[in-house]
């Protein structure tokens, strides 16, 4: 085990990772332990307990986008640096609201964010446009994509289910729904990104 | 069809795992040999893998919200007394998360009497169960040594320590716990035959306690898998088993679940009613169906029939996490197995995938 690392975060770097691997012990941990710290932070700046869950909600997202990065390893507590986002978060919330507050900080050390923010800024916007790209596919083309790619069900078991009379049928018809899906994608990922 | 479809569906079965050896590599020399046909493999896998992000990212939102529902619909959460008391009470399941981490060294024995406290506990410890190979040997000898001569299996020094292992991939990655192999100069993987071979590590993680070796033979070739990873969590109350190296032949050992979580509250095994012994650290805890739920790694030194076993997710985590080893894994890429026999027959396809690791340091 390396030595130069704390005990403290190798267990917050196992219950991020576990937290990745999409384990609710691990998310409803990371709520018991941080939420308070982050409602104090925003009820304490005239942010109300719904303001507090919106921004905690928000700021696990920014560690899951951050920590899908292969490459990304945890430095500081969890604690550290789920507060630095919390922070940012309520700060940007409040500028939009054009609200001029002094934040009444309860930790010190800080830990930047930004790049974090910004490809959590990125994920959302891929995220969305997937949203609404796959409801615009419509069905039965969103489940056919969905059973095969996500449930990983066989070509056969699509024929069945699908009522397809053989599976090279079956595989034309996947094949028509992800260039469809890939054409109503793309033509929002790219002008938005242009833009 | 059109070739376009074709090509599409090829690619699909390509990255599903789906198409045999002789396949894969006429599949990968056209994709060298035709730029499109490249290009086409790359924009397929990106978007691909921009589903499962999709999906994967949707997952986590409900689990938040779920987790958020559930945590604060605590009573206690909005007057500040209760909060306190969240507080602490999360920092107490906190440490219990650090047992996790702790469990894979020996010194975790330690940690826990430090922090004590925190456990009303009755003076039992975890025990790991890798078996010290020379003191059994020592006594084995003085029994055995008329039939010496008749001692054929290779090498001829029994190792210092020994555990189990077993096969997550064709091609010779065995899977153990990282205890078992912890300070090893030499590492063997043996068969149920007597078929030493020997094996690199080449993967330990000291958090989870699981380790992975590779048979450093090329020319080593396991059959098909027999045997997936189930990814579900298992029930309290089902029907488990094992198999293991508590001897230098392979032992069959029965049991169920009988928590959810390992020795004090660890979230990352399950406590498992079922006799083992040193030697059964690293084997496979198997469902009636034949689907790997854990990997038996210790017990509790106070009671007979308390076991651990570390979920099987861990294993997969960790095999994700080595790209190189991941696509070989075809333990991870399987949604069925060839075990729904009795369970004679399931033992007799297992054996083959089964090992005694020794460990010479």
């Amino acid at each position: 085990m390396n030595k130069d690392v704390k005990g403290g975060l190798a267990e917050d770097r196992l219950l991020l990772r576990n937290m990745m691997q999409q384990d609710e012990d691990a998310v409803e941990s990371l709520y018991k332990d941080y939420y308070p710290v982050a409602r104090h932070l925003v009820v304490s700046n005239s942010g109300t307990e719904d303001d507090a869950k919106d921004i905690f909600q928000e700021a696990l997202i920014v560690l899951y986008d951050k920590a899908a990065d292969p490459t990304f390893e945890l430095h500081s507590r969890l604690k550290t640096y789920l507060y630095a986002v919390c922070r940012h978060l309520w700060l940007k919330r409040l500028h939009q609201d054009q609200r001029q507050v002094r934040l009444t900080e309860t930790m010190e050390e800080q830990v930047p964010v930004e790049e974090a923010l910004l490809k959590h800024e990125e994920a959302d916007r891929q995220f969305e446009i997937m949203n609404e790209a796959l409801v615009a596919l419509g069905e039965p083309c969103r489940t056919l994509l969905e059973d095969y790619y996500l449930r990983k069900s066989s070509m056969q078991e699509i024929m069945e289910r699908y009522g397809y009379t053989n599976t090279d049928n079956a595989k034309n018809q996947k094949y028509k729904c992800l260039m469809r899906l890939k054409k109503i994608f793309f033509s929002q990922y790219n002008t938005q990104q242009e833009e | 069809m059109n070739d376009l479809t074709h090509l599409l569906h090829k690619i699909d079965r390509y990255l599903n795992g789906q198409m045999n050896e002789a396949e894969e590599r006429a599949f990968e020399a056209l994709r060298r040999d035709n730029g499109d046909v490249e290009k086409e493999f790359h924009e397929q896998a990106a978007f691909r893998s921009m589903l499962q992000d999709h999906a994967d990212r949707k997952a986590f939102i409900q689990k938040l919200h779920a987790a958020e529902e559930k945590i604060t619909a605590h009573s206690g959460m909005r007057s500040e007394k209760g909060k306190n008391n969240i507080f602490q009470l999360s920092r107490q399941a906190w440490r219990m998360t650090g047992i996790a981490a702790a469990v894979a060294v020996l010194v975790a024995t330690a940690a826990l009497w430090i922090t004590g406290g925190f456990s009303n506990d009755s003076g039992s410890t975890y025990m790991i169960l890798r078996r010290e190979i020379d003191n059994i040997k020592k006594s084995q000898t003085a029994l055995m040594k008329d039939f010496n001569s008749s001692h054929t299996r290779p090498p001829a020094d029994p190792g210092s320590f020994g555990g189990t292992g077993f096969a997550i991939s064709s091609d010779g990655y065995i899977t153990t716990n990282r205890h078992v192999i912890r300070n090893a100069d030499s590492v063997y993987v043996q068969n149920n035959k007597g078929e030493a071979y020997k094996a690199n590590i080449v993967y330990q993680d000291p958090v989870s306690d699981l380790a992975v070796l590779k048979v450093e033979d090329s020319a080593f070739m396991l059959p098909a898998l027999p045997y997936t990873l189930a990814a579900r969590s298992a029930d309290i109350g089902e029907d488990v088993f094992t198999l293991g190296f508590p001897k230098d032949d392979m032992v069959y050992g029965k049991g169920y679940i009988s928590a959810e979580t390992g020795f004090e509250g660890d979230t990352c095994a399950y406590q498992i009613a079922l006799t083992v012994n040193p030697g059964n650290s690293g084997g496979p805890l198997i469902d009636d169906r034949g689907n790997i739920l854990g990997i038996v790694s210790g017990k509790q030194t106070s009671a007979n029939d308390i076991a651990f076993a570390i979920k099987s997710h861990y294993l997969k985590s960790l095999i994700d996490s080595i790209p190189a080893m991941n696509r070989k894994c075809s333990i991870l890429h399987r949604s069925t197995n060839s075990l729904r026999l009795s369970r004679v027959d399931q033992i007799k396809k297992l054996e083959d995938y089964m090992f005694l690791v020794k460990v010479y340091n």
